[in-house]
């Protein structure tokens, strides 16, 4: 940590041009990739709480961390609430990789913390998913002309092709397929609806979980190293998987309210939904999920990224191929309930 | 033979062990692995009660679908059902497999995550 300690004050007393010194250097809850160090800089006048997000080794599978910087930019620019940019490096000669770093956002971001906190207040969960709504409205109305060229856009800008396309083949990859899924890609792939009249920024993960709040509400959206170019609705169905409501259910988007409050939130920001998309991409994005998760297990199986969650992931597996058989089901309407 | 405990009281005592007199001593993310960890256990437990039955069932089904014996497992049964789900798009065979699959799935959700059957989507499924 104390070599942290020393690279993150060089970083920041070269973009800032003066004597920084670093204190409170702590870790945050790390992904499985990334590491993300809490800590304090201090100059003559100042003491500023930031976050360190830092990227031992580069992952293919995710933007560069200077791209996700830009995001962050663009994100906030559009009237989002992401984490407010200091500064980043690809240069590894500081903390051994690239980074970022931000302002530290003061709010919850545990999931069932926050379904706890929303049950404190009334009013607060349906708040949250408004926002969540208004939030996603600003970013995918925003123009993408100026966005960063090295941001996945989709080929023949076709997001819905794209999406089954690099699920067949990351499927076709797994050790062991799964009929569930095999047939969920397979109607996916016959039912592809018609490309959004316009792409926009996705953020690609927005989820309970990849949020933070406090008692007035949304605070911070964080973790935007997917984001690409593509279908708004993947955007909304993601924040309705199932997988993200932490046994509530009922309340369709993270557990803390329902889809039409999330719908109205996006609506008066000046989005506008398509249903046929919106149903399409949930599932989409749940099999997306469940292909994850066995991903996650045959890393661990294989050598690559030994983890006892990953080893985990591998046998919750059934329960995204329950809920994709449960949404296929309403497609087909074959179940009598 | 081997000597008591079993091997599912065995499990059942690591995951005592690590409930007990390991998790408070821990915080953050190996607190998290932890509980991932005796979650994993609990999981062992009912597989031996459930797996063998499970399984047998599961090749059933599927050999029922297929019209093939039951005999090949259903590793291989599995595999079989890919390939004709890839192959074709017959809807009326989508439809007999997504049942199948759908009690199959059941079986191993029994094991692993018991009760994530009892949500049942209805009240997203028609908007």
């Amino acid at each position: 940590m104390k070599d942290l300690s020393v690279g993150l004050s060089k970083f920041l007393s070269e973009i800032w041009e003066t004597d920084v010194s670093v204190r409170n250097l702590d870790r945050a809850s790390a992904g499985a990739r990334r590491r993300n160090l809490l800590f304090n800089a201090v100059t003559e006048i100042d003491d500023i709480p930031l976050v360190a997000t830092i990227m031992p080794t580069p992952d293919i599978e995710d933007l560069p961390m200077d791209v996700e910087a830009s995001v962050l930019e663009f994100a906030r620019e559009a009237g989002v609430p992401a984490p407010r940019l200091v500064g980043v490096t690809t240069n590894p000669k500081y903390v051994g990789g690239s980074m970022f770093v931000t302002h530290r956002v003061f709010g919850e971001s545990i999931p069932r913390k926050i379904l706890r906190l929303s049950e404190s207040q009334t009013g607060l969960g349906d708040r949250i998913v408004r926002q969540c709504g208004e939030a996603l409205a600003h970013l995918h109305k925003f123009p993408i002309s100026r966005i960063d060229s090295r941001i996945e856009r989709p080929k023949f800008d076709d997001p819905a092709q794209q999406a089954v396309d690099d699920l067949l083949e990351d499927h076709s990859l797994l050790p062991q397929p799964s009929p569930t899924i095999t047939m969920a890609l397979s109607w996916l792939s016959r039912n592809k609806p018609a490309s959004p009249e316009a792409l926009s920024l996705v953020h690609g993960d927005l989820r309970n979980g990849n949020i933070a709040v406090d008692d007035t509400g949304l605070v911070a959206i964080y973790d935007w190293e997917i984001a690409h170019l593509g279908d708004p609705m993947e955007d909304l169905a993601w924040l309705c998987v199932r997988a993200w409501r932490f046994r509530q259910d009922d309340k369709e988007v993270g557990g803390l309210g329902d889809r039409d409050t999330l719908f109205e939130g996006y609506h008066s920001a000046g989005g506008s939904i398509d249903l046929i998309r919106f149903r399409w991409w949930r599932l989409l994005r749940t099999v997306w999920w469940g292909i994850g998760l066995a991903k996650q297990a045959a890393e661990h199986l294989d050598g690559s990224f030994r983890s006892i969650i990953m080893a985990a992931s591998g046998r919750r597996v059934a329960e995204l191929e329950y809920d994709i058989l449960m949404l296929l089901s309403g497609e087909y309407s074959t179940i009598e309930f | 033979m081997q000597d008591r405990p079993t091997s599912i009281e065995l499990l059942e005592t690591i995951a005592w062990f690590l409930e007990t007199e390991v998790l408070d001593e821990l915080e953050g993310s190996k607190r998290h692995q932890t509980r991932v960890a005796i979650n994993l256990c609990h999981i062992l437990m009912r597989e031996f009660d459930l797996a063998q039955s499970g399984d047998i069932k599961e090749s059933e089904r599927l050999g029922n679908l297929l019209d093939i014996s039951s005999e090949e497992g259903s590793e291989r049964l599995n595999q079989i059902l890919c390939d004709r789900l890839r192959q074709s798009c017959d809807v009326d065979f989508e439809k007999r497999a997504l049942e199948t699959l759908l009690e199959n799935v059941k079986s191993k959700l029994a094991i692993v995550k018991p009760g994530h059957d009892d949500y049942n989507f209805k009240s997203e499924l028609d908007r």
